[in-house]
This record gives structure tokens, C-alpha cells and sequence, in this order.
């Protein structure tokens, strides 16, 4: 895969990362129930965890997204480091917050997983193209 | 001569090859070194995120520090309380409020909502607001609805509900528990806490539980804060609101008063 192919793939994985966590603060801000078939988005999203320090996890969540592509326009190396440093961050913390999912929530939200899923690809994608340059 | 030059042209090619090697190998290194740095700089800031979201969660509630129990009272004076219900009985509309008292959304309601419709409706006598306590959540949603059933029997079940919103903790983690109770009952002026306490396990308690799960089951609700609203003594309907603000409610409420 050419590095120009795999930079637009991340940039299409990041893209729906934007999408997923855009919606979530939106539906944050708006005080509204997250469409839901897990059953357990709005006790995900109402809970104490929810928040850091005052800012909900989407809204760092959509942050994070937007900064990969914007790692993207930086050329070189450095844009390259920068974006799977981004990525590492990005799936540590959804790593965790999966763990408080399922053992201090005991809700599942689709939204959350399917955010922690996009990121984890985003990782094996900015790593590969940061270790093959 | 030629041979020799063959052989001094293959030594170049090699020492070229061999430093372009080098270099290559020192360019991987130093990307190496560098991936190395940013992981590491990547699992600072992981673990750092992780410290801050899962600090200052030990439960909440501390039931040394009740808050706003001034707020509340000044909010409720002089209101008139019967059982579940706030406000005057000959009010021309009735809110019920189907919350759970451990849920985040409910104290959004108390705090952002409920202080405005009860300055401008219930103490103006058109509106009255039946709570009826859900306890999905875990066992402190029971606990915390039975003492606020407890201290309805004094009149006081607003106060005990609003000042528990107040001092809510986290979800599910037993903070509720006896010591946060009483401290949140002797918190508020003209409750006695002590009796309150031994009433929590009352069959008249127990039974406005049933009723009020069944009430929600009738009406379909399976999230909370639900609500219902209609014309006092007349059948109430489901109120469907986007936002937990004011307007929604006053919207509704202006609509059913038509005037009056």
C-alpha cells in the first residue's frame, strides 16, 4: 500500500471517528438519549465517568480524532510521530474506558465500542506507516 | 590495469553500498528511537487521563458535607407537601415525575428544571408535582426513595428528594448507606431523621414502590426522568421533552392552564 493510500485511509477511519464522537457530544450538550440497540448508552453517557474534568470524554474523543487528520497535513516525520502518538493516546484511554464499561458501568454503548474500534484500526494504521517510511 | 581498476571501481561501489547501508540503518534507529519516545510520551498522557478521570470518584457523597440544604429549604418554603405530591391539592395541573434518585439525569431535573417550576407555577398554586421513585439503578436507588418515601410521611419527601440530588454520587457504588441517610435527613429543619430511618422498611413504603414501578410500566417508561402531565383528577399523558430546561415544561404546562 502506497503511503498516500494508506494516508487516505486513515483519513477515512478518522473521519467516521469524527462522526461517531461529533454525535455523542452532540447528543451531550443537547441532554438527549444516544440512539441506542445496546441498551446502555445513556447509562454510559450518564455516568460519573462521562466527563473529565468538567469536559465530556466525546468532545476529547472528537479532539483527538480531528488532530490525526490534521497529523496528516504535517509532512515528514514529524507529522507521522505526531499521529501515532495521537493514536497510541486515543486507544489507551478508550482502552480503559472499555474496562469501565464492562466492570464499573456494566453498560455497554455502542457508540463507545464502536469509537474504541476505530481508534484501535487508526493505531495498527498510524504505526504501520510510521515504522515502514 | 584493468583488473585493477575493475577491483578499485568494485572497493568504491561497496564502500558506497556499505555507507548507504549505514545510513539507512542509522535513519531506522533514529525512527525507532523516536517511535520509542512518542509511545513513551503516549503512555504518560494515557496513564495521566486515567489518574484524573478515576480520581475523586471514591464514591461521592461524603456525608460530612451535605450541600445546599439552604437552597432547598428557602426553594420549598411554605410549599404545601402531601405524601409524593408538591404543591397545592386544588391545582389546576399535575406533573408526575418518574426519576430514580441515583440517576444523573434526574438531579439535571432537580437542579436546572425543578426550581423554576416551582417558583413560577406550584407557588402560584396551578401546578402540582407527584414524585414517584424508580429503582433500576441498584440497591441505593431503594434505599435512597425509601427514606425519601419515609420522610413524605412528614411532609418532607421534596426536601429529602431535592437535598439527596444535591449531594448524589456516583452510580452504584453502596453510598447511600446509613451514614449518608441520616446525614442527609438531619440536614434538613423539622425532619425527624431518626423516625424517618426506622420507617424505611414500612409495607406502605414498600407498596408505593410497587405502585410506582407499575405506574411506569403502564405508561411504557424505561428510562428516567419520564414524566406525565395532565389536568389535576383528569388522565394524565405521556410528556415527551428533547431538552431538560424550563421551556420544555412551561410550554406544556401554559398549554393545559389555557389562561387561567
Amino acid at each position: 500500500m502506497s503511503d498516500s493510500l494508506l494516508g487516505r485511509v486513515i483519513a477515512g477511519v478518522a473521519t467516521l471517528g469524527v462522526a461517531v464522537a461529533g454525535y455523542l457530544v452532540y447528543v451531550h450538550y443537547a441532554g438527549i438519549a444516544p440512539v441506542c440497540t445496546t441498551g446502555g448508552c445513556e447509562k454510559v453517557q450518564a455516568s460519573a465517568y462521562a466527563e473529565l474534568l468538567g469536559i465530556p470524554v466525546a468532545l476529547l474523543g472528537l479532539v483527538g480524532y480531528i488532530a490525526i487528520l490534521g497529523s496528516l497535513a504535517v509532512r515528514g516525520e514529524s507529522g507521522r510521530m505526531i499521529g501515532a502518538g495521537l493514536a497510541l493516546i486515543g486507544f489507551g484511554f478508550s482502552a480503559y474506558l472499555t474496562y469501565l464499561e464492562l466492570f464499573k458501568i456494566n453498560a455497554i454503548c455502542q457508540w463507545c465500542v464502536g469509537s474504541a474500534v476505530l481508534m484501535t484500526l487508526l493505531l495498527i494504521l498510524t504505526w504501520w506507516r510510521a515504522i515502514r517510511a | 590495469m584493468s583488473s585493477r581498476s575493475k577491483q578499485q571501481e568494485e572497493a568504491r561501489a561497496k564502500r558506497e553500498a556499505d555507507e548507504k547501508n549505514r545510513q539507512h540503518s542509522d535513519k531506522r534507529r533514529q525512527r525507532l528511537w523516536l517511535l520509542g519516545g512518542t509511545a513513551l510520551v503516549a503512555v504518560v498522557v494515557v496513564v495521566a487521563l486515567v489518574l484524573v478521570s478515576s480520581g475523586g470518584k471514591s464514591g461521592g457523597g461524603d456525608s460530612s458535607k451535605i450541600q445546599g440544604a439552604t437552597d432547598i429549604e428557602a426553594m420549598l418554603k411554605g410549599v404545601p407537601q402531601q405524601g409524593q405530591a408538591l404543591g397545592e391539592t386544588t391545582a389546576a395541573v399535575t406533573l408526575v415525575e418518574y426519576a430514580d434518585l441515583q440517576c444523573p439525569f434526574c438531579k439535571e431535573f432537580a437542579d436546572n428544571v425543578l426550581p423554576h417550576l416551582v417558583q413560577d407555577y406550584v407557588r402560584a398554586g396551578k401546578l402540582r408535582i407527584v414524585l414517584e421513585p424508580l429503582t433500576f439503578i441498584g440497591p441505593d436507588s431503594e434505599r435512597a426513595a425509601r427514606m425519601s418515601l419515609a420522610s413524605g410521611q412528614q411532609g418532607k419527601l421534596w426536601n429529602y428528594s431535592e437535598l439527596f440530588y444535591r449531594n448524589q454520587g456516583e452510580e452504584k457504588t453502596g453510598y447511600a448507606d446509613d451514614a449518608f441517610l441520616r446525614s442527609i435527613g438531619k440536614a434538613i429543619p423539622g425532619l425527624d431523621y431518626n423516625k424517618a430511618m426506622a420507617s424505611m422498611g414500612d409495607a406502605s413504603i414498600t407498596k408505593a414502590l410497587a405502585g410506582a414501578a407499575a405506574e411506569a410500566q403502564r405508561a411504557g417508561f424505561n428510562s428516567t426522568p419520564s414524566f406525565e402531565i395532565g389536568l389535576t383528577g383528569k388522565a394524565a399523558k405521556p410528556l415527551s421533552i428533547s431538552k431538560l430546561e424550563p421551556d420544555q415544561f412551561s410550554a406544556e404546562i401554559d398549554k393545559l392552564l389555557g389562561g387561567k
